[in-house]
């Protein structure tokens, strides 16, 4: 258990619990981060913006630091140095 | 569907309306034009700036109206879910088509959910084909078509691949296959094989696709079931399945519960509902509308994962691009280039057609008009006067941001198209978040340096309608082009040896009051439109099709000359009315003394609340009333109000056409000099227009007036003006484009936040560099 703003880059996890207001976790879900959705932590934007997401099952988010850091995430497959 | 007997010919016309619907980026626009051509117009939701596409498609010997709706990834939330779920409902829609990307197609599932629950005849589009099988994936359009309930149709909508079938299973549906009753040609069949069938017929089939309608647990389908007992028994003025109008009551929908509420015996319902609400609350620990939006998830989750089958695909080409343009170090080298070229081009690239537009209404067709007037003996009257000074100048300063609003939507077309602007939203964010604005009004406020306009219409890219407002806003502190020849003059006339870095100042004080009145209306007028989570679709990146591009430029620029023209012209009528009227003397209309116009008497009565600020006088006052025209048409009226001795009496003939022309032509030097307005900004090379630099002349008037009107601090006065000039009033074009973008009421709060900005700014600099001139012992 991780918060996702902490997770190495390149590493895949789950989402577990979001400690967000209630309309910002809908507006996640309805965007593909809902309970259970796999993501792959990209990339980081300069300083201290965004972090970019890779849904598993499509597509691509921008998420602020600020509200990851408020999203738990079970980490599935650490990041590989290949 | 309506039925319309046409006069006289005994023929029966049929209407028929569908509605597309759809996440952004999925390809809606093009479908759209691929369905209706050039058949399309533009207008907005009724009292919303919003807008609404509609255009026209023939099916068979049916008329069909389809609406574009904007993209929206739900129906829930408020603008633009609101317009769409409003026009959702429509009890004149025959059929919503739902647009879905096939390269992303689980996460397209949760609105395509929320539309197939409305229970309305459903067609949906599984789009972008062709790259989904580019990035691997094989899509079960059958499975598709059972969980969904509706006819799939596989188009690549850009090159117009799959539009036939798709016109051929809309026919049908809108009525238009009378005289065709047997089914419609086999290879439609074979493309939509489950036309017709429906929840039914799902039941039967594949246990792994989950059918309509989904459950939502015991407790929820319970609430669910009561609230269409009591939804179905009472006489509602609202359209639509009302198992659906039960879930948008549960998730607390505000839009939903007040049309319910209005409803007779609807506000006991919509109270019941919000119990019901809570009692799943409590149960669950969460709100029922997220226990609804998980179930809801969970469905796509299992519908995508029973009709996605993915296979081993090379990185796509939006990996790879991400990995420069996203780049820790690149990414933002490669953002400000585009950003500067796209500058670029909507402020130099336009440039020549400009120059031809306003020789054209300047020259030439001053001259028709004016002979053609002489022909029907009004040559030489107040007619002639109101047309050739006018209404002429004030038509050449339309036609003039016509090339500069092409060169923009253009480019704003290809960053959002290709799925760029996604981008520079992420690279940027971090920059803009202090003032509560995201990283796409990086571009907006950066093209207000070369002329607000562009840089007003450029909020569009902006998502949030508070975002849009916001910049808005504040785009009239951006220090446009067309103030640099003022500060010039200003500056060469009392700075002298330090005009560049005063000049550079009132840059540097631009970006400081953009920063502070953002963070203060952020935080004051727009708090309760506060920002929500910041979550961004970063789109694959696609080639804009062409098609898109052109309508959308068309549009944008006619809705230009529609909306924002208007005000444009009634300012360069306005302020030629002021100049043309009388007030006592002996002049008669279009006729008069500049000192006896109307003119001068409003900056009499002006001048006085400009005292504080040390240049409140009559002189002044004026010339800042024919800023508002155009911000270096200052420059030209200073010369006139000052250049005759002595400096307290103006001219006897203020040269009116020379100064209606200037209505024109100012707006052709701001864009000219917008080119040189952002190395100035950089500090890299100080532009000094030739006549602007020649001050002898009018240096000496213009200090005098301003010792006489400041009580002898004439610097401290000076560079009280220079800010007010920053701040002040924005042009009437750039009201125009704010009331067109925002509506007349922030465009009117926006006139009274630079106006009693630019008063404080000036006042406070005036007063403090007259204490310190106090202090110092000089002037």
């Amino acid at each position: 258990m991780i918060t996702l703003d902490a997770v190495p880059l390149g590493s895949t996890v789950r989402v577990s619990t979001r400690m967000l207001p209630t309309a910002d976790q809908r507006r996640l879900t309805e965007l593909g981060l809902g309970h259970g959705a796999r993501v792959e932590v990209l990339r980081r934007a300069p300083f201290g913006g965004p972090l970019a997401l890779r849904l598993i099952h499509g597509g691509l988010l921008a998420l602020r630091r600020c509200e990851a850091a408020r999203i738990i995430v079970i980490v599935t497959e650490a990041v590989t140095n290949d | 569907m309506t039925e319309q007997r046409r006069p006289g010919s005994g023929a029966v016309t049929r209407r028929a309306a569908v509605a597309l619907v759809g996440n952004p980026n999925v390809g809606k626009s093009s479908l759209f034009n691929q369905l209706t051509g050039s058949r399309q117009h533009v207008a907005n939701w009724p009292g919303k700036t919003v807008e609404r596409h509609v255009g026209t498609c023939r099916l068979g010997a049916v008329d069909v109206e389809v609406v574009d709706l904007p993209g929206t990834y739900s129906l829930a939330g408020g603008s633009p879910e609101e317009q769409v779920a409003a026009a959702l409902t429509d009890a004149d829609l025959d059929v919503v088509v739902i647009v879905l990307d096939g390269t992303n197609l689980e996460r397209n599932l949760f609105l395509a959910a929320e539309v197939a629950e409305l229970g309305r005849p459903l067609v949906a589009v599984l789009n972008l084909t062709d790259a989904a099988a580019r990035d691997g994936l094989v899509l079960d359009d059958v499975a598709l078509g059972r969980a969904l309930g509706a006819p799939v149709v596989r188009t690549v909508a850009r090159t117009g691949l799959g539009l036939d079938e798709l016109r051929a299973t809309l026919e049908p549906l809108v009525g238009a296959d009378d005289t065709n009753t047997d089914a419609p040609g086999g290879q439609t069949e074979h493309l939509s094989p489950h036309r017709g069938t429906g929840v039914l017929d799902a039941q039967t089939a594949d246990a792994a696709v989950p059918p309509l309608p989904i459950a939502y647990g015991d407790e929820v389908d319970g609430e669910l079931q009561r609230l269409v007992a009591r939804l179905s028994v009472l006489d509602l003025d609202v359209q639509g399945d009302a198992r659906w109008w039960a879930l948008r009551l549960l998730e607390g929908n505000p839009e939903a519960t007040r049309r319910v509420a209005a409803s007779s015996d609807g506000a006991r319902l919509a109270a019941e509902a919000a119990a019901a609400a809570a009692r799943i609350h409590t149960s669950s620990g969460v709100a029922a509308a997220l226990v609804l939006a998980d179930r809801r998830y969970a469905w796509a989750h299992r519908v995508a994962a029973a009709t996605v089958e993915r296979s081993p695909a090379p990185r796509s080409h939006t990996d790879r691009l991400d990995a420069v343009l996203l780049h820790p170090w690149l990414g933002l080298p490669v953002f400000l280039t585009l950003m500067w070229l796209t500058f670029t081009l909507v402020v130099e690239v336009a440039d020549p057609f400009i120059g031809w537009i306003e020789g054209l209404t300047e020259g030439p067709l001053a001259r028709i008009v004016a002979s053609a007037l002489a022909l029907v003996g009004l040559g030489d009257t107040w007619v002639e006067g109101a047309l050739v000074d006018g209404l002429l100048p004030g038509l050449g300063a339309v036609l003039v941001f016509l090339p500069v609003l092409t060169m923009l939507y253009l480019a704003l077309g290809v960053l959002e198209d290709s799925g760029y602007m996604a981008r520079a939203a992420f690279l940027m964010d971090r920059v803009m978040a202090p003032i509560g604005l995201s990283g796409r009004s990086f571009l907006p406020l950066l093209l207000g340096f070369g002329c607000n306009v562009p840089g007003v219409y450029a909020t569009r890219v902006l998502e949030r309608r508070r975002d849009r407002v916001l910049t808005g806003l504040l785009l009239p502190f951006v220090s446009c082009a067309a103030r640099l020849p003022v500060y010039v003059l200003l500056a060469t006339v009392f700075f002298a040896g330090a005009s560049g870095t005063v000049v550079f100042a009132m840059y540097l004080l631009s970006i400081a009051t953009v920063l502070a009145v953002g963070a203060v209306l952020d935080r004051i007028l727009l708090r309760d439109e506060q920002a929500s989570s910041f979550i961004l679709e970063l789109p694959d990146y696609r080639r804009p099709g062409l098609r898109v591009l052109r309508h959308y430029v068309g549009q944008r620029v006619g809705a230009f000359v529609r909306q924002a023209g208007p005000v444009i012209l009634v300012g360069a009528v306005g302020v030629w009315l002021l100049l043309a009227i009388p007030i006592g003397g002996s002049g008669s209309f279009t006729d008069t003394d500049l000192d006896e116009s109307a003119f001068a008497a409003t900056s009499r009565v002006l001048a006085p609340t400009l005292v504080p600020a040390g240049f409140g006088s009559t002189e002044v006052t004026g010339t800042l009333l024919t800023g508002m025209v155009a911000k270096e048409i200052m420059v030209a009226t200073f010369w006139q109000v000052f250049d005759v001795e002595p400096p307290e009496e103006l001219d006897e003939t203020p040269t009116l056409a020379d100064d209606l022309v200037e209505v024109g032509t100012g707006f052709l030097a701001a864009t000219r000099d917008a080119v040189l307005a952002v190395p100035t900004m950089l500090g890299l090379e100080l532009h000094v227009d030739q006549d602007v630099n020649d001050t002898s002349t009018l240096a000496a008037p213009l200090r005098a007036g301003l010792t006489a009107s400041s009580g002898g601090h004439p610097l401290a006065a000076a560079l009280a003006l220079m800010v007010f000039v920053l701040l002040y009033l924005p042009c009437f074009a750039t009201i125009g484009a704010l009331r067109q973008e925002l509506g007349i009421r922030w465009a009117l709060l926006s006139v009274a936040l630079s106006l009693s900005t630019a008063w404080l700014g000036a006042t406070i600099v005036f007063q403090v560099g007259r204490l310190l001139a106090g202090l110092l012992g000089g002037g």
